[in-house]
C-alpha cells in the first residue's frame, strides 16, 4: 500500500484501516507484546495491549511518512515501548514491590549478577537457535506452547494434529533440547 | 515434565527483535476469533461503533484465566441469599452476656488502679533492662547507616525516571562545562535531638558501662518478686543497647575545569514530549544560550513543577544529542530528519525515532542505548546508569544544576568513573529493578540513589 492509499484509507474508513493493520501487522505486534508481557499478563492483557498500540498508531498515523523508514519498523518501535509500559503497569497491579530491608536490594550487586545476566542472554539465544533447529512440527509446537503460551488442544487445532501427538512430540522435543543444552551438542 | 525442563523453557521469551520477527512471520498465532476481538477493542477504544461486527465465540479463549475462576467458584462461592431469623431468646442471652462482661471489666479497672498506686515508689535506679538487644554485626551497621542516613543527610535524590521536582537532580549530559560539586556537610547532633527524625537515624551498637548508683533514700517499696534487691548496687556489666545517632559529617569538594562550547543553532523554542510512564508531558526548551530547560507539564499544559534544569545539549547541522533523563536509558546521536521544518522535527536514531512538536504535546520519547541495543524491559535487571556518549570520552553528571565531569570506562552494568581532577573515583552500578543506582567510592563508602517513587515510599 502506498502512502497515498494509506492516507485515503485513513480518512475514508478508520475501520478498514484497523482491519488492514490487524491483517498486515497483527501477528508482529502480538509477538512483540507477548515477548514482553507473556509471563506476567493474561491473554486479555495481551490483546488489550495490541489494540492499544493500533489505536495509538492510527491516532498519530498522520505524522508518519515514508521518509522516516518503513511502516513496519515504525509500528514495531511503537509496539515495543507500549509493551514495556504494559509490563510496568501489570507488574504494578500484581503488587510487585521491593522491601528496602531486603538484603539483595541493599547490598550492591556483585559481579556474578552481571555475569548471570550475560549468561541468561546467551542462554536465551542458544535456546532459540535450538528450537529453530528442531524442524517441523516440533519447532512450531514448542513455540506455540512456550512462547505463545498456548494449550496442547489449541496447538493441535492450529497444526491439524491430535492432542496426543502434540503432547508426545512436545515431550520428545523438550528432552532433545535438554540434551543439547546439557551436552553442548552442535545443532543445525 | 520435570521442573528443570519447565524452567529452561521459561526462557523462551524476552527474545531479540530478529527472533520475534521470525516468529511473527513463520508462526502466526492470530486466528479469525482473535482478530475479531482485537478489531472490536480497537473500534471501542476509538469511539467507533462495533455493533455491526459479529461477535465470534471461541470457547477456548481465555480458558486458562477462566478455568481458575471456575475451580474457585466450585469450592468456595455461594449463590442466593438466605434469610436468617434470630430466635427471640438469643436476644436476652446476649444482653445478659454484655452486662456480665461490663461488670467484670469495671471490676478489673478498679483492682488494677489500686495495684498501680502501691508501686508508685518503685526503684527506678535499678539497672536498665534492655529487652530489645540489638546484636548487629559491623556489616549491618554500615548498611543501615548507608541506607537511612548517608544519602539523605547529603541531600541526594536520584530521579532515574522523572525530572527533579526539587533542586536535586541527577542526569548525564553531553559536553563538558566548568564544574564544582559540593556535597553537603552533616553534623553530629545530640542523640535526643536527632531521635525525632527517623530519616536521619541509624542504628549502631555501643558498649556502655552503667554507673552504679546509690540506693534511694526512701524506703524500698513493695516490688514484684522479680525486681533486684534495692540495697544492692547494680553490677558493672557491659550492656549492648541501641542508640540513635546522626551520620558523621562528610564533605567533599570536587572541581574540574574543562570547558567546551556547545553549538546551539537549531530550532530554539519549547517542545513537548509525552512521558507515558508518568502520564505527563515534558517540555523541552531550547534557548539561544545553549541551555535545555525541562519542565513537567500536566495534560492541560500547566506546569506541575517548574524547577529549571540547566544542562547541555549539542546540535550540529544534522546531528542531535540530548539526554533522555525521564527514561533512564542511554542515548546516542541521531540524525535530524526534517531540519527545515520550523513546527516539528524528528530525530532518527539507529532504530528509533524521536518526534518533537512545538504545538502538539502528543509525541512520545523513544529510547536507545549507547551500544545500539534497546533495553526496555526491567526484567533484564541491572542496567547501565544514564550517561551520554560524550565525544571526548568523558561524561558529565548533573547535581543540583552543577555539573561534574568524569572520565569513564564501561563494562556491562558498571561504569568506572574518575573525576577529571583525579580527586576520587568509583563505580556506578545501575540497579534497574531496584529503581536505584549505587555508587561505590574508592574509599569504601557506598551511596544509594533512589528514584522518586522509592524515595517517597521511604519518607512516608
Amino acid at each position: 500500500m502506498t502512502d497515498a492509499e494509506w492516507e485515503q484509507l485513513l480518512s475514508s474508513s478508520p475501520r478498514e484501516a484497523y482491519e488492514y493493520l490487524i491483517e498486515q501487522y497483527g501477528n508482529l505486534i502480538y509477538a512483540i507484546v507477548i515477548n514482553k508481557i507473556g509471563k506476567c499478563g493474561t491473554r486479555e492483557d495481551i490483546e488489550d495491549c495490541v489494540s492499544d498500540i493500533m489505536v495509538e498508531f492510527l491516532k498519530n498515523a498522520g505524522n508518519f511518512s515514508s521518509d522516516m523508514g518503513s511502516l513496519k519498523s515504525y509500528i514495531s518501535t511503537v509496539a515495543k515501548f507500549r509493551a514495556i509500559d504494559a509490563f510496568r503497569r501489570i507488574s504494578g497491579q500484581n503488587n510487585r514491590h521491593y522491601d528496602i530491608d531486603d538484603e539483595d536490594l541493599i547490598l550492591p550487586p556483585s559481579e556474578s549478577d552481571t555475569e548471570n545476566e550475560a549468561e541468561n542472554r546467551i542462554f536465551r539465544k542458544n535456546l532459540w537457535d535450538i528450537v529453530r533447529s528442531l524442524g517441523e512440527p516440533d519447532s512450531s509446537i514448542i513455540i506455540y506452547q512456550y512462547f505463545y503460551n498456548r494449550k496442547i488442544t489449541e496447538i493441535a487445532k492450529i497444526l491439524g494434529m491430535t492432542s496426543g501427538a502434540v503432547q508426545k512430540r512436545s515431550l520428545r522435543a523438550r528432552k532433545k533440547i535438554g540434551t543439547i543444552l546439557e551436552n553442548g551438542e552442535e545443532y543445525e | 515434565m520435570n521442573n528443570d525442563e519447565k524452567d529452561f523453557m521459561e526462557n523462551l521469551s524476552d527474545l531479540d527483535e530478529e527472533a520475534v520477527e521470525e516468529i511473527a512471520e513463520d508462526y502466526p498465532v492470530l486466528d479469525e476469533y482473535a482478530k475479531n476481538r482485537i478489531l472490536r477493542k480497537c473500534l471501542r477504544k476509538s469511539g467507533l461503533s462495533d455493533d455491526d461486527i459479529e461477535v465470534m465465540e471461541d470457547t477456548e479463549v481465555y480458558e486458562d484465566d477462566v478455568s481458575e475462576n471456575d475451580d474457585y467458584e466450585d469450592e468456595t462461592s455461594v449463590s442466593g441469599i438466605e434469610r436468617y431469623d434470630h430466635p427471640l431468646w438469643s436476644r436476652y442471652v446476649s444482653s445478659v452476656a454484655v452486662m456480665a462482661i461490663a461488670v467484670v471489666g469495671i471490676a478489673s479497672v478498679i483492682a488494677l488502679h489500686g495495684n498501680l498506686n502501691s508501686v508508685d515508689d518503685f526503684d527506678i535506679s535499678s539497672p536498665p533492662v534492655v529487652s530489645n538487644v540489638v546484636t548487629t554485626t559491623d556489616e549491618s551497621i554500615q548498611r543501615t547507616e548507608i541506607v537511612t542516613g548517608s544519602y539523605i543527610d547529603r541531600g541526594y535524590k536520584a530521579n532515574g525516571f522523572d525530572f527533579a521536582n526539587e533542586n536535586d537532580y541527577h542526569g548525564i549530559v553531553v559536553g563538558t562545562t566548568a564544574v564544582t560539586e559540593i556535597v553537603d556537610s552533616g553534623e553530629v547532633t545530640d542523640i535526643t535531638e536527632s531521635s525525632e527524625n527517623a530519616n536521619n537515624e541509624y542504628v549502631t551498637e555501643q558498649n556502655i558501662q552503667p554507673t552504679a548508683t546509690a540506693p534511694p533514700e526512701t524506703a524500698p517499696p513493695t516490688v514484684p518478686q522479680t525486681a533486684p534487691p534495692a540495697t544492692e548496687a547494680p553490677p558493672a556489666t557491659t550492656l549492648t543497647v541501641t542508640e540513635i545517632q546522626t551520620v558523621p559529617p562528610a564533605t567533599e569538594v570536587v572541581t574540574t575545569t574543562a570547558q567546551t562550547e556547545v553549538q546551539k543553532t537549531f530550532l530554539n523554542g519549547l517542545y513537548y514530549v509525552e512521558n507515558s510512564v508518568t502520564n505527563e508531558y515534558m517540555g523541552f526548551e531550547f534557548t539561544p544560550e545553549g541551555t535545555l530547560t525541562k519542565y513537567n507539564f500536566d495534560k492541560t499544559g500547566n506546569v506541575i513543577s517548574g524547577t529549571m534544569i540547566v544542562t547541555n545539549y549539542e546540535i550540529t547541522d544534522n546531528q542531535f544529542f540530548f539526554v533522555d533523563s525521564q527514561s533512564g536509558f542511554n542515548m546516542k546521536s541521531g540524525t535530524i530528519v526534517n531540519p527545515n521544518d520550523t513546527e516539528n522535527f524528528s530525530v532518527q536514531f539507529a532504530d528509533s525515532l524521536y518526534n518533537f512538536s512545538r504545538t502538539a504535546p502528543e509525541f512520545e520519547t523513544e529510547r536507545i542505548t549507547l551500544d545500539g541495543e534497546w533495553y526496555g524491559d526491567s526484567s533484564y535487571g541491572l542496567r547501565i546508569f544514564d550517561f551520554y556518549d560524550n565525544i571526548n570520552g568523558s561524561f558529565s553528571f548533573v547535581y543540583d544544576t552543577l555539573i561534574t565531569n568524569f572520565s569513564y570506562t564501561i563494562e556491562n552494568n558498571h561504569i568506572n568513573f574518575k573525576f577529571t581532577d583525579g580527586t576520587s573515583d568509583g563505580d556506578i552500578i545501575r540497579d534497574y529493578d531496584g529503581e536505584k543506582f549505587t555508587v561505590l567510592w574508592d574509599d569504601g563508602n557506598v551511596e544509594y540513589f533512589y528514584n522518586e517513587k522509592v524515595w517517597s515510599e521511604m519518607n512516608q
